[in-house]
């Protein structure tokens, strides 16, 4: 059979982010898959060194819309660190806990997105219910939904009451219960079943090879969890397991996010029964001595690492970030070779993909000398113009 | 623990590292010369399970690039720093070793123009296609050579 190039993507009605697959199908199997990535590239790298401290923690965290906070955290973390400061313990564990209820926002969101890619909305309907109440806690705690504004150099910015401490704790009651149905569907239904085992199979080997990350790594059956091998923040003193699963399949990965919601849920309540008294930040100087830090946090999506060089102004000398969709995007053009052409959606979604983080290093706004501006008329007239060129026309 | 560690890589490595250094928090940073990174990563690769690499680091430092390869070693976070000359910012590829790399490595080339020898594929990664010769720029000289907008 002759083998046919597809492209697919940057604009894919499979596909929520822009990315583009070249996927070489003979029939309907996958032969070979490339990705080509940088759509959505913003030159954030670049604009690091231009502006402070200060205004690079808000930057950072718009790298990306879901794990904004994991972005925040490690940089605020690193320059902590060139400066030497000691965080008091309830600054710590409020930051943990935001970190951890951004974990179970972004799983919902991904039971949700998987439900929807192998064609059962009714689960995406219920989980991303679930998720506006994790939204409602962010917005409670931060005054925030999505880009939370609560990290700080040196601590986070908001208190917490014991009303809000009620309030989280009663949310993750429902969670818990909500959880535990969903795992139920997960290990039943047939819909399900049918749809993800034995679809992107990554096996141990290939996923170390391939230097995966997160729940993709865990799913091919690796113990590492960057929170238990490397704990940062108030990780070292909060009880939790890392979940893995043998099964190697997207239902693998499904297993172990929906498992792990459990393990955050279980954090979080530690966290608000033993919630340390005391101050929620240390003051830190604006400048920042010379010097060089690493930070890494297990963000939803997996190993998340910021570098960060300082020159003793006010400005970073380099910020370098590798957020964790970059590491696993490698392991899909591998794991795609094989599948079928239906389950490149799944494979894809599997990994929880987030271009926005993978290509933020920097310049490409629209290319200055090309651009104009056109008024609606003349787009009008410019796009009637260029069918009319098309040879199928 | 802390000094077993280090004294351990200062040990197996010795003829082949410049300096060995620790921070407080637990970051082990290892300084090579250019030609012996490979013999580094394949040491580590073989004798102390470093099967991930995290990503690649470049700084643009004045005189000379910089490199950090950043690797989970066992309980601690290694970084190998690699010094390239401006008049000769070539490296060899790691992805012999570490095939995990791969994407790391065409970054480096399209934001820095570091040239990485052997390497299998180097095409643009974030930059566009049409970016042309329009340079590297997250080298500090980069100037925009596009037009400036006029306000």
């Amino acid at each position: 059979m002759a083998k046919v190039t597809i492209p697919i993507g940057p604009q894919h009605p499979a596909l929520k982010e822009p990315e583009r697959f070249m996927v070489t199908v003979e029939g309907e199997t996958i032969v070979d898959a490339d990705v080509r990535i940088g759509h959505t590239h913003r030159g954030l790298e670049k604009l690091f060194e231009q502006r402070t401290y200060l205004q690079n923690i808000h930057i950072t965290e718009r790298i990306c819309g879901i794990c904004s906070f994991t972005h925040s955290t490690n940089f605020c973390q690193a320059t902590e660190y060139i400066l030497g400061a000691e965080l008091p313990r309830r600054g710590l564990y409020l930051r943990t806990l935001m970190n951890e209820l951004e974990r179970l926002h972004s799983h919902l969101l991904w039971l949700g997105v998987a439900g929807h890619e192998m064609g059962f909305d009714t689960l995406l309907m219920w989980s991303w219910d679930d998720r506006e109440r994790v939204l409602d806690l962010f917005e409670d705690l931060t005054g925030n939904r999505v880009t939370h504004a609560y990290n700080t150099i040196g601590g986070v910015r908001r208190d917490i009451t014991d009303a809000q401490v009620q309030r989280v704790l009663h949310t993750m009651d429902i969670l818990e219960e909500r959880t535990k149905a969903y795992i139920q569907v997960g290990l039943n239904e047939q819909t399900i079943l049918k749809r993800t085992q034995g679809v992107g199979i990554l096996t141990t080997a290939d996923a170390k090879r391939l230097c995966a990350v997160g729940p993709r790594l865990r799913a091919s059956n690796v113990k590492y969890d960057v929170r238990k091998n490397h704990p940062y923040a108030a990780y070292g003193e909060l009880p939790f397991d890392v979940i893995t699963s043998d099964t190697l399949d997207v239902h693998g990965q499904l297993v172990v996010r929906a498992l792990e919601i459990l393990e955050t849920v279980k954090m979080c309540r530690y966290m608000m029964q033993n919630l340390p008294p005391g101050e929620i930040r240390v003051k830190v100087p604006r400048k920042v001595p010379p010097g060089e830090a690493i930070s890494r946090t297990e963000a939803p999506r997996g190993e998340d690492i910021h570098y960060l060089r300082s020159n003793g102004t006010d400005k970073p000398e380099r910020l370098k970030v590798r957020a964790p969709t970059l590491a696993n995007i490698l392991n899909v053009a591998h794991t795609l070779k094989g599948a079928n052409i239906a389950d490149i959606p799944l494979i894809v979604a599997g990994i929880d993909p987030c271009m926005g983080c993978m290509d933020r290093v920097l310049i490409l706004d629209r290319d200055k000398e090309t651009a104009s501006v056109m008024t609606k008329e003349q787009l009008r007239e410019y796009s009637i113009a260029w069918y009319e060129k098309e040879a199928h026309r | 623990m802390a000094d077993d560690y280090v004294s351990n890589l200062t040990a197996r490595f010795q003829g082949i590292a410049k300096a060995i250094t620790e921070d407080k928090q637990a970051k082990v940073y290892m300084e090579v010369p250019r030609e012996s990174l490979l013999k580094a990563v394949e040491i580590l690769k073989n004798e102390f399970d470093g099967y991930h690499i995290s990503t690649i680091t470049v700084l643009d430092s004045g005189e000379r690039f910089e490199l950090l390869y950043h690797m989970p070693i066992g309980p601690r976070l290694l970084s190998l720093r690699v010094f390239l000359p401006k008049g000769d910012p070539t490296v060899d590829t790691l992805t012999g070793i570490l095939p995990g790399a791969i994407l790391y490595e065409r970054e480096l080339h399209d934001i820095m123009g570091i040239q990485v020898k052997n390497h299998p594929d180097m095409r643009r990664l974030l930059l566009p296609d049409s970016w042309g010769d329009k340079g590297y720029p997250l080298r500090k000289d980069w100037a925009d050579p596009r037009k400036k907008e006029v306000k």
